[in-house]
């Protein structure tokens, strides 16, 4: 048995429209090891993205084999997919995508009161983490009267409410000014070392990437690794 | 999957945080309306119908048929009094039994200087009408005096119907015409009678017939052939146990003549009332099933309002139950407000009916008024509008609020409310997260 969080094994992603048939990876193998910082690289539209929503169980393989913890994603039922989806895995993605009408806290919160956590107990959680995020003061406001950065810091505090032990985030500070996206860049390094979390991160932001342990390019559908 | 969560994110789809009002929140209000509007004519219908029910009920069961009657046949040419009475004063010593009296029916037509009209015709010892609790309660003199009965032997009490019908007033003189057979041959017998008080149970069907006369002249003056001898028992409690009543008056009179319960002798009439209300309830009920189906089309607005949050939480692993729960929670909710508003709405109007009707009844008139001025230029020969017809059913809408049916319909509303969310709710769940913040971007 290995000690791999996750093992992709040629997998293939295809898409179908109009008739034509668009590969866009193939033959594409990853090994993510436990507290591992892994990076990925590569220009907008070669597939980064459908990799991390395949990896979180939202998007669908068309071939290839995923293996959780040794547990086929395939082969998993719809419950056991929202189990692995809210407890093994926290999503950061280019856009807070805050719940508009719940307040900071009730983001963070909300996917572990959802996950059948006692509602003091995932408060409790949240707002630990708000602290640490130092967006404690501003628990009690809507993502509306938040700023840009601050909302994709909430958003990485609601990644790691279950205490997931992979944090997938797709180019979290895509969407960012710099001094925000150095800021969040910073956060989710930080906080994956002080959690110690496994990270995969996509970005085209080189700079953000090269604070991976280990870099990969998508390069001819493929993973390849980048050398620096 | 938690309830609580299901219910917190309802709560939210319900009432945004965000105090945007969009057409989800329009939607929202339209459903509640929808079913507080259709609930309010269902509660309207049930008081209204249970009350004229009871009030029909309570007079027929009091004053027409009494809860219990004992019939008698007489083969001589003469009704046998002393039979009557006797039979009577064992009547009353059976336990249970309030009252008794003696009473003869009959048929016959009345007639005035001003024409002819059918009549059902008692013949009561005067004395019932002061002693007898129902009678006392339930007939009001609408002029004259109705101690004045016992006066003389030619007194008679008319009902309302018949003093309009008659153009009757107190001291008018009138003639009975019943039938009496002479050697095979039918003869028209006719009897004066003089008016003493003009009467209302405000039962119209009732008072539109009723033509009282004196015991001692009605023996005289009806035949056995063409009357029913006849004993009215009233009892302590004419809804429960009458079975048993009915065996022991029967055993006091020795079997001497035929008991008949008041349901027996107004069965069809009793009958034909439950199929009305039933009917009424149904057409009701339809009208709230249409309401509920803006519930089906408000949970469809909401689901695609909220395609955004659903992908997102599903993104974080929520289950398809909790979000379909959360909307289904939205449905009820939404059915559950409708009823708080429909029903108190429903029943304060039930209340007040009558003050309604006599309102909307003067607001028409005045501007009806105003119009016959405006064509005529007076008003001398305008007839004013009654939107309930007098001649139907009782005077004044009775009201009975029936609220154990009332909680019953307010359930079948949500349970509608829940169906009718259920769809809209379970197919939003089936959201596929990535495509949906893919098409709805931030």
């Amino acid at each position: 048995m290995s000690n791999n969080l996750i093992e992709i094994s040629n997998l293939e992603k295809t898409f179908v429209s109009k008739g034509e048939v668009l590969t866009v990876l193939k033959d594409l193998n990853l090994d993510i090891p436990q507290n591992k910082k892994i990076t990925i690289v590569g220009q907008s539209g070669n597939g980064k993205s459908t990799l991390l929503n395949i990896i979180s169980g939202n998007d669908v393989a068309t071939s290839g084999v995923i293996k959780i913890e040794n547990k086929i994603i395939d082969k998993m039922t719809e419950d056991e997919l929202c189990d692995y989806r809210s407890n093994f895995i926290g999503l950061v993605f280019q856009f807070h995508y805050l719940l508009k009408d719940f307040t900071a806290l009730e983001n963070v919160f909300l996917p572990a009161y959802m996950a059948n956590e006692n509602k003091k107990v995932a408060v409790e959680k949240a707002e630990l983490l708000l602290n640490d995020i130092g967006l404690y003061e501003r628990k009690n406001h809507l993502p509306s009267e938040l700023s840009g950065g601050e909302r994709q810091r909430i958003a990485v505090a609601r990644a790691l409410i279950n205490d997931p032990k992979l944090i997938l985030a797709d180019e979290p500070t895509g969407n960012l000014d710099p001094e925000n996206a150095k800021m969040i860049g910073d956060l989710l390094f930080s906080v994956s070392e002080k959690y110690n979390k496994s990270l995969l991160l996509v970005t085209h932001d080189m700079e953000l990437a090269k604070r991976g342990d280990v870099i990969y390019r998508i390069t001819d559908k493929k993973l390849v690794l980048e050398d620096l | 999957m938690s309830l609580k969560s299901s219910f917190l994110l309802a709560t939210r789809i319900l009432k945004p945080r965000s105090g945007q009002k969009t057409v989800g929140t329009k939607s929202i209000i339209g459903a509640i309306l929808c079913i507080a509007l259709s609930l309010i004519p269902l509660v309207v219908v049930v008081s209204v119908s249970d009350g004229v029910i009871e009030g029909i009920t309570e007079r027929l069961i009091n004053l027409s048929s009494s809860h219990l009657q004992v019939h008698y046949n007489f083969y001589q040419d003469k009704i046998e009094q002393e039979v009557l009475t006797s039979n009577m004063n064992k009547i009353k010593k059976v336990r249970g039994v309030k009252d008794a009296y003696v009473a003869i029916n009959s048929s016959g037509l009345v007639a005035s200087s001003y024409g002819r009209i059918g009549a059902t015709i008692r013949a009561i010892e005067p004395s019932v009408f002061l002693q007898n609790d129902s009678y006392k309660k339930l007939f009001k003199s609408l002029d004259g005096n109705i101690e004045d009965f016992s006066s003389s032997l030619d007194s008679a009490l008319i009902g309302k119907g018949i003093a309009e019908k008659l153009n009757l007033k107190i001291g008018d003189k009138i003639r009975l015409i019943t039938i009496q057979k002479n050697n095979e041959q039918l003869i028209p017998k006719m009897t004066s009678f003089k008016v003493k008080s003009i009467i209302s149970s405000g039962y119209q069907e009732l008072d539109s017939l009723w033509f009282f006369i004196p015991l001692e002249k009605g023996i005289k003056i009806l035949k056995p052939e063409n009357s029913v001898s006849s004993i009215f028992v009233e009892t302590e409690d004419p809804f429960n146990n009458l079975f048993n009543m009915q065996q022991n008056v029967e055993k006091a009179i020795d079997y001497s003549g035929s008991t008949y319960r008041w349901d027996e002798l107004n069965r069809s009439q009793f009958e034909n009332f439950a199929s009305t209300k039933m009917l009424l309830t149904f057409i009701m009920m339809l009208i709230v099933l249409v309401a509920s189906v803006n519930i089906s089309s408000c949970v469809v607005m909401l689901t695609m309002e909220h395609r955004k949050e659903i992908a997102i939480m599903k993104s974080f692993g929520t289950k398809k139950k909790t979000i379909s729960t959360a909307f289904i929670i939205s449905g009820v909710l939404i059915g559950c407000i409708g009823v708080v508003i429909g029903i108190p709405i429903g029943i304060i109007l039930s209340v007040n009916i009558n003050s309604i009707i006599n309102f909307i009844e003067i607001v028409i008139n005045f501007f009806v008024q105003i119009g016959y001025y405006i064509v005529n230029g007076n008003l001398d020969s305008f007839s004013f509008i009654h939107l309930m017809d007098e001649s139907h059913y009782l005077d004044v809408i009775p009201i009975s609020i029936p609220f154990v049916q009332i909680i019953l319909y307010g359930f079948a509303t949500i349970l509608l409310s829940l169906l009718a969310s259920l769809v809209p709710s379970i197919k939003a769940s089936k959201e596929n997260p990535i495509a949906t913040l893919r098409r709805v971007g931030i």
